[in-house]
């Protein structure tokens, strides 16, 4: 049975984090979740079940998302300390692709949670439908029409980019610098 | 945006909305698609769909948010020292020469990127002290065998204190970074009160404001912060600690920091 390689994790931090903030719906959460997932699959070695990798990922992350929302809700709320990021000093073009990122992930966090999960699986992580299935506990069938339902109502929440002149599609880059 | 009220015009058949889905990300199978199509072109309602499903498609996987790059140099970090030894074990030693190069190459680069990019530079105490008060992610660190004053918990060569003989518990620790800075916190309990205790690496935190304690020749600095949080920062082999907590007495905070200028 194949194992793990720790060493080839790095190469899907990207799609984890999106994935991961598109659950949680805040950055900061989404750090923390994929911190956790990496802490989770690194205390000791680990074997793929039929899994590649991806779906692996994906399937300790959404573990540990549920564990962490569950533990969340039985504890009292952390005071966040008083002071702020300084301003983003980036320019407006940026600042707006970032805030169409932010639209977007704002706009999948407030799916409910089955869809939120397939759209994260299928279309950020990138697993086929039937790897999505399996990670999900859902017949393939139904991994497609939660997607069909979510992509929908995240069309209509991020609106027609041909009605405001913004490319829905520049929904990009980094809000991270 | 488009009126809501345009959702009740989706297809209804969930073998429809599934073959709608596949046919907007081009899994679809090829025959299938086909006739997909011209039946799409023979009806508005599905035309409408079909092009909501492209465009949320598009918008999903063209979305380029990468990882900070701290959070990636604290995972290559952790997966260099999972191939070179235990993992998350805070002790020095736990991991080779060559790991710890790894690691120290990568969260060098990682804090050069941070300096770089906007927004960079060092957190404050009170990110800090919140970072402290953040849920533990990891176990409690261990007494070192041998030396009953210090935890198995260790961030650039500064150890955490065991309490033990105070009747002061790890409880949990959390390691994570904030604004490029690595930090690790190690959470103890003792006597009904949580504080959450930090050290950061690299520089010193700058600190202001409050109120100065001396002891023994050095400074504890304690700020009073929002939602009732206290926090104590000083200096130890150069690097900046904080602890920090809600509700508890800034005498109790300041006993603890003074325990470790001993």
């Amino acid at each position: 049975m194949p194992r793990l390689d720790p060493e080839s994790l790095h190469t899907h931090v990207d799609r984890l984090f999106r994935a991961a903030w598109a659950l949680c719906g805040r950055r900061e959460d989404a750090e923390d979740l994929v911190q956790e997932t990496f802490a989770r699959v690194l205390s000791r070695p680990r074997m793929l079940h039929g899994d590649d990798e991806l779906a692996y990922l994906m399937r300790v992350l959404r573990n540990t998302y549920l564990t962490s929302r569950r533990t969340a809700a039985r504890r009292p709320r952390t005071v966040p300390a008083p002071e702020t990021e300084p301003e983003d000093p980036r320019s407006s073009d940026h600042a707006e692709r970032a805030l169409m990122a932010g639209e977007l992930l704002a706009a999948i966090a407030d799916l409910p949670e089955d869809l939120r999960l397939a759209v994260a699986a299928v279309d950020l992580l990138g697993l086929s439908y039937a790897q999505a299935g399996r990670v999900l506990d859902a017949r393939e069938a139904t991994i497609a029409t939660r997607l069909f339902r979510a992509r929908a109502q995240l069309a209509e929440r991020l609106g027609d980019p041909r009605d405001s002149g913004r490319e829905a599609s520049s929904a990009n880059r980094s809000l991270n610098q | 945006m488009s009126d809501p009220a345009n959702l009740t015009q989706m297809p209804e058949s969930d073998d429809l909305q599934g073959d709608l889905a596949h046919l907007a990300d081009g899994t679809l199978p090829q025959e299938r698609a086909a006739q997909l199509r011209a039946q799409v072109q023979a009806d508005p309602t599905l035309a409408v769909a079909l092009e909501r499903q492209e465009r949320a498609v598009h918008a999903l996987r063209t979305l380029d948010v990468p990882a900070p790059a701290p959070l990636r140099a604290e995972l290559r970090a952790a997966t260099t020292r999972r191939s070179r030894g235990p993992v998350f074990s805070f002790a020095p030693g736990a991991f080779g020469a060559l790991g710890r190069l790894s690691a120290a190459l990568a969260v060098g680069l990682a804090a050069l990127l941070v300096a770089l990019l906007p927004g960079g530079g060092s957190p404050s105490v009170a990110q800090a002290a919140s970072f402290a008060l953040r849920p533990s992610s990891l176990p409690a660190p261990r007494p070192v065998a041998g030396d009953a004053t210090r935890l198995q918990a260790t961030i650039d060569g500064v150890w955490f204190p065991s309490w033990n003989t105070i009747d002061w518990r790890a409880v949990g620790a959390r390691r994570g970074t904030v604004k490029g800075r690595r930090l690790l916190a190690v959470r103890y309990t003792g006597r009904g009160w949580t504080i959450g205790y930090a050290v950061a690496a690299g520089q010193p935190l700058h600190a202001s404001g409050g109120s100065l304690v001396r002891y023994d020749g050095s400074s504890l600095r304690v700020l009073a912060l929002s939602g009732g949080t206290t926090a104590v920062t000083w200096l130890r082999s150069g690097h900046s600690c904080v602890i920090a907590a809600h509700a508890v007495p800034s005498g109790v905070l300041l006993r603890l920091a003074e325990r470790d200028l001993r």
